[in-house]
């Protein structure tokens, strides 16, 4: 009995750690957000914002980045950046393609040649785009001129994803 | 197709990147899209002298690089 009694008092005191860790967590969790810069070359679209969580269109798929994720570098294709911003809004913007840094200081780069917000898309010209570069990706013959079809047609393919258009 | 199919093709990373960023600004609506291709434009004059002579005279403009795109394309 009186071993059991030990074995509980034990139990206790693990509960209570265990608790006390995880109030340590949600203290943490309200300032628990990523530094994240959108350039392009022409424009700052943000510089050091605070963000919940930022979701990228990796070249090897899509992956999100929040605080503390290893660093690493991604190169990134035609797709669409999302913003969780620190209020709980969501922004979409489309990127061409670029590369993202994460530092090892948990500070994230992200640097793409154009970066548009997913509204200034032409959903009629994106359809159009897209019917050109299959039907060009249909004919050519060589590998070169193949590969600059699909090169078209993958970016158009995600703006259609990105505004709404079916494929 | 997966991964860099357009490397093994002999496309090099700066003309993937410029394409798709081309791409990407032929299809934004008309306000953006005029503001966009303003910036695409560039012109590039290289002139070569020989014995203090002009020799050959290399032009390189936005509008060049969109044919040899078109051509290659085709």
């Amino acid at each position: 009995m009186f071993r059991s009694l030990v074995k509980s008092s034990n139990l206790l005191k693990n509960s209570i750690s265990v608790n006390s860790s995880k109030r340590f967590f949600a203290t943490e969790a309200s300032d628990d957000l990523l530094t994240f810069s959108l350039l392009s070359p022409h424009q700052t679209i943000y510089k050091d914002k605070k963000a919940q969580l930022v979701t990228l269109p990796g070249a090897k798929g899509v992956f999100g980045i929040a605080k503390n994720h290893v660093p690493k570098i991604s190169e990134l294709k035609p797709g669409i950046v999302q913003i969780n911003h620190e209020n709980g809004d969501l922004e979409k913007f489309f990127v061409s393609g670029g590369f993202a840094f994460v530092n090892p200081d948990a500070s994230c780069y992200i640097n793409v040649i154009e970066a548009v917000p997913v509204d200034q898309l032409d959903p009629n010209e994106v359809k159009n785009g897209l019917a050109r570069y299959t039907q060009l990706f249909n004919e050519a013959q060589d590998e070169n001129a193949k590969a600059v079809a699909l090169v078209g047609l993958e970016a158009h393919q995600q703006m259609a994803y990105a505004c709404g258009v079916s494929v | 197709m997966a991964g860099q199919y357009w490397r093994a093709a002999g496309i090099t990373y700066l003309q993937y990147a410029n394409m798709c960023g081309s791409h990407v600004r032929n299809c934004l609506k008309e306000p953006f899209k005029a503001a966009a291709k303003v910036r695409e434009n560039f012109v590039s004059n290289t002139v070569h002298y020989v014995n203090g002579k002009e020799n050959q005279t290399i032009i390189l403009n936005s509008e060049l690089l969109q044919k040899e795109l078109t051509t290659k394309k085709n």
